[in-house]
């Protein structure tokens, strides 16, 4: 059976160091260590939209739901 | 159409310009008009990879000329008389309502989509979808084990473009609409060309920004100076790593 793959996932590629540097763990944070406050600016919901509401109407509830002012969708599934 | 649709919150919302360029994956069924034997539809179905032309649709909000898209992997999952269920892994802004109409008429016959499910953006799949109804029941009563597990980092938008890392040094210069050169990266991913869209991402892997590699991987590791990537699309704030004072 064919592998399903898109382009980016039959990269050949690795990954080429320009220099020894480390990060300080003073400054920013790692995506993975984010608290749900923080994800509400800086996170995305992979969602199952049904058949009822449109993308649009969709964003509007999670806004509703989660008091946010801006939210935007991956592109209209209709 | 349902499916996948991935919501960016908050200061993340631009994100979506990136997932709208993304691929997609469906799940089609497509009813065939006439019957067709299954050895042809397989045979048929099997030679639609690659670049195909489509005019978009009527009901569609660009301009309705003649373009060009990739279809990555079609794969049929069953068929049931005129009735066609297949899996199809294909560029954005391929649209399947006029590849089921193509495949008709490659058919020699007609066909139309009759239902369409959405299971990938980008590296976003169906194997990790949470309903609205969960979402809401998770926040209202407080859950955070499910919310965190629900709200993703926006990093997984950027997921499937390639990728530079910075230096700390680096971000706020970038984070104040620098272009990024050549002494700033640290480390990348040896494949990218120039006019690539690339994530530019800190050593602790947070997304930096969205820009245009105006060199190729090789020379990003063996110039000493120069412009790495062109006007970047900021997303990390301001103010979060301090500004780089030279000779400090």
């Amino acid at each position: 059976m064919k592998t399903m793959e898109f382009p980016f996932e039959k990269r050949k590629c690795e990954i080429l160091k320009r220099a020894e540097e480390k990060t300080n763990p003073a400054w920013g944070k790692a995506p993975e260590q984010r608290t749900v406050q923080e994800l509400l600016d800086y996170g995305i919901i992979v969602l199952n939209k049904g058949a009822g509401p449109t993308s649009h109407q969709t964003v509007d509830t999670i806004k509703k739901i989660l008091h946010l002012e801006k939210a935007g969708h991956s592109g209209t599934l209709e | 159409m349902t499916g996948v649709l991935v919501i960016a919150l908050g200061k993340a919302t631009r994100i979506v310009e990136v997932l709208l360029k993304a691929g997609k994956e469906y799940v089609c069924l497509m009813h065939v008009h006439t019957p067709v034997p299954e050895q042809i539809i397989r045979k048929t179905l099997s030679g639609f990879l690659g670049k195909i032309n489509q005019i978009p649709p009527k009901r569609s909000a660009v301009k309705r000329q003649l373009r060009t898209r990739e279809i990555y992997y079609l794969q049929i999952i069953e068929i049931q008389g005129q009735d066609v269920l297949f899996r199809v892994g294909c560029e954005a802004g391929t649209y399947i309502r006029t590849l089921c109409i193509q495949l008709g008429k490659a058919l020699g016959t007609k066909a139309h989509m009759q239902e369409l499910v959405r299971t990938k953006v980008g590296t976003c799949t169906d194997k990790e979808w949470h309903s609205l109804h969960d979402l809401k029941d998770a926040w209202e009563d407080n859950k955070e084990g499910e919310l965190k597990k629900m709200l993703l980092p926006y990093e997984r938008a950027v997921e499937h473009l390639p990728k530079i890392w910075v230096s700390d040094y680096a971000v706020d210069s970038l984070a104040h609409g620098a272009f990024l050169s050549v002494p700033g990266i640290v480390k990348l991913e040896s494949d990218i060309e120039i006019g690539n869209t690339v994530a530019v991402l800190s050593l602790k892997n947070e997304l930096i920004g969205i820009a245009m590699a105006k060199m190729n991987a090789e020379d990003m590791m063996s110039q000493k100076k120069g412009i790495a990537t062109g006007e970047t699309k900021v997303f990390i704030e301001r103010g979060v790593y301090p500004k780089y004072k030279k000779n400090e």
